[in-house]
């Protein structure tokens, strides 16, 4: 373990001096990630002001909190800070994705797949062929997916919903709703490739 | 297949899902700002975050915030000063209006001094149980240093066998007296005309608007 990793874990340690100087100074460090964070991802998620503020302290207290119930478990593999500011970060990507529902209607949106190309960022040639096998892909979704596989593909790929926002959705996790994702999209290009679509 | 599709729809083996990326992320990330190759050590977190947007944008926001890291983010950290007491000489004039007084006491007992890094916070004199003197540097105040100085002076104190520590401030620096009683300390007693000319205190001294006339006693049980 680094000089200064070794450091932040015995002034953080339960009962040493100066404990409560040194968690407020991590504090301070964690809202400061929390906040550049979030002005980093504030143009994709309609966020700003004392909203942004509102949630960069939320992510803050939460991280800080997670992060001194699970301190034994640093093992010295990192930075202590690179270890302390994945709390906030993911804190932030969760908190994001519950926000998304509190403008749940300035988002709802039908399934579109006419919509598709621009979330998926194709190139022009690649949309000419995507209009000759739209039609497959979207047999291919509601007669081989099953009804988990076909609502997380429907909610992110033909409704644009974030990841992080249908984890809070269907109260799981983003490994969950991922690997849902990944089996549709491992079963979809086989059916593709069976189908003669395969590049 | 076109190969904007086919790249959304193609899957990687090797992937380990989401839970196993983000346990190493904060290993992937310094791995890469060390310079080093992690997706050799982690080829399967390498997959994944090709593949997942969420957790590769937890990656670019990681990685950013680490590599911002800099002097500031060291831990603050408290331990005995055993440099020449004159580099602290000006810390020390923050917290005593007499030249004659502070050259009379500036060598005496132990100095604990609060750094992040290089940098010098905050200073505390301890002698036979007393607060001699002690400051934080204006652009640091709270933040804490000062709680944590305190601390660590009980701490000290308790380790060589004392049942208090005690501190003396002028009545008129109303913040030192909120800051040491927001420590636990207490008011003992009073010192009247402590602050005098003969004692090398320059006439017309106030502080917050008022007559720097008085000595205030605090201590703190132990």
């Amino acid at each position: 373990m680094d000089g200064d990793s070794a450091r932040w874990i015995a002034a953080l340690a339960p009962g040493a001096p100066g404990r409560e100087a040194a968690v407020g100074r991590l504090h301070g460090l964690l809202l400061r990630v929390a906040r550049s964070e979030l002005r980093r991802r504030q143009g994709r998620w309609g966020i700003d002001g004392p909203e942004l503020e509102d949630l960069a302290h939320q992510a803050a207290g939460d991280a800080l909190l997670a992060l001194l119930a699970k301190l034994e478990q640093f093992r010295g593999e990192s930075r202590f800070t690179t270890w302390a500011y994945r709390f906030v970060v993911l804190e932030v990507s969760m908190k994001l994705g519950r926000h998304f529902w509190r403008r749940a209607a300035a988002h709802a949106t039908d399934e579109d797949w006419a919509l598709v190309p621009d979330r998926l960022g194709m190139s022009p040639h690649a949309r000419a062929e995507w209009h000759d096998m739209v039609g497959e892909l979207a047999r291919a979704v509601d007669e081989e997916l099953t009804p988990r596989q076909r609502h997380v593909f429907g909610a992110i790929v033909l409704r644009g919903t974030p990841l992080d926002a249908l984890v809070v959705e269907l109260g799981t996790t983003r490994g969950a709703i991922y690997k849902a994702m990944f089996d549709a999209r491992r079963k979809l290009r086989a059916v593709l490739a069976a189908n003669g679509y395969a590049a | 297949m076109q190969p904007d599709l086919d790249s959304f729809l193609r899957t990687d083996p090797r992937d380990v899902g989401c839970e196993q990326a983000l346990a190493v992320l904060h290993v992937y990330v310094d791995l890469v700002l060390g310079g080093r190759r992690p997706e050799e050590r982690f080829p399967g977190v390498a997959a994944h975050l090709r593949a997942c947007g969420p957790c590769n944008d937890d990656y670019d926001g990681l990685l950013e915030a680490a590599r911002a890291m800099s002097a500031q983010d060291a831990p603050l950290v408290v331990e005995r000063f055993d440099g020449a007491r004159a580099q602290l000489r000006e810390l020390f004039e923050e917290a005593e209006d007499s030249a004659a007084q502070l050259d009379a006491y500036i060598d005496a007992g132990v100095v604990l001094v609060a750094r992040a890094g290089e940098e010098i916070m905050g200073h505390l004199q301890l002698a036979g149980g007393e607060i001699l003197n002690m400051a934080v540097a204006e652009r640091r105040r709270g933040q804490g240093v000062g709680r944590a100085l305190v601390e660590h002076a009980a701490d000290l104190a308790r380790r060589d066998g004392r049942s208090e520590l005690t501190v003396a401030t002028a009545s008129a620096e109303v913040g030192n007296l909120r800051f040491y009683q927001r420590c636990g300390f207490r008011l003992r007693s009073v010192e009247r005309d402590a602050f005098t000319l003969e004692h090398g205190y320059p006439p017309g001294l106030t502080a917050d608007g008022i007559p720097v006339r008085d000595r205030v006693w605090l201590d703190l049980e132990l």
